[in-house]
């Protein structure tokens, strides 16, 4: 049972991780690329730090209370990258992609 | 409300010393009876605020999770459906809030929430510039971000 939990998160992980590095690839331009990885990061690293969390507590008898703290961690660190490069790419003038609608 | 929080530490301790226990199940089982306690004591302590504000933030922590998981999987749609389809825009998000730890929040959840990253706060920290990766109704999305994540956060500076 706790074998399959591990497995199905596992694969939404990493299924998750598989799409944003496709749309890194597919996306135009440099602001829309910028949702790919911040995604990435945030559901696809989660999944796969719960299937840790998981295994230990049921297979090994073990919390393992830093995994938790990495989910947190990466929660808090996320934003932040993504708001950084997305912010440095506007200072310097990366251009946007013809159809974007900008408000000022 | 920091007050709050400080005597349900402190309680949560004495839970932990009473049960002669100190893991973190225990904290944290000391923590919920801590806040049990409270809550039937909070006329005596007459500050019915902590656990109206502590309703607004399960609830606002409920519509985040919530709203991650779906926008996650509408990404990763818009991003494999066989022809690229999207309609990115940058907008401009006027906002009430006043604090810089609430601003902060919502340009923190506004990132994670996949589909929109936060990519400015205005000079004058009324409005947050938002990248939006597809959004075909741009006032739809203000509305919903207002609605979802603002309005909550307004009631938690208070």
């Amino acid at each position: 049972m706790t074998e399959w939990l591990i497995v199905v998160l596992l694969i939404v992980g990493t299924a998750f991780m598989v799409t944003s590095s496709v749309g890194l690839v597919r996306l135009p331009d440099f602001y829309m690329r910028m949702h790919g990885p911040a995604k990435a990061a945030t559901l696809g690293v989660i999944c796969v730090l719960l299937a840790g969390v998981v295994y230990f507590t049921f297979e090994q008898d073990y919390f393992s209370i830093r995994e938790v703290l990495a989910i947190a961690f990466i929660f808090i660190t996320a934003p932040v990258g993504a708001h950084m490069l997305t912010k440095a790419a506007r200072h310097i003038g990366v251009k946007f992609h013809d159809q974007t609608r900008i408000e000022k | 409300m920091f007050a709050y929080l400080l005597i349900n530490f402190v309680l949560a301790l004495i839970w932990c010393f009473l049960t002669e226990t100190f893991t973190v199940t225990t904290f944290v089982i000391g923590n919920l009876l801590a806040t049990g306690v409270l809550f039937l004591s909070r006329r005596l302590l007459g500050e019915p605020v902590f656990f109206r504000k502590l309703g607004v933030f399960v609830k606002l922590l409920v519509v985040f999770t919530r709203e991650v998981l779906v926008a996650n999987v509408q990404v990763a749609w818009w991003i494999l459906r066989p022809r690229l389809r999207v309609q990115p825009a940058m907008i401009r998000l006027p906002i009430a809030l006043e604090t810089d730890a609430a601003i902060t929040a919502l340009a923190g959840m506004i990132s994670l929430t996949p589909g929109t990253v936060t990519v400015d706060v205005a000079p004058d920290r009324k409005s947050l510039e938002v990248h939006c990766l597809n959004v075909p109704d741009i006032a739809a999305t203000k509305a919903g971000i207002k609605e979802m994540f603002e309005k909550p956060l307004r009631e938690l500076e208070r």
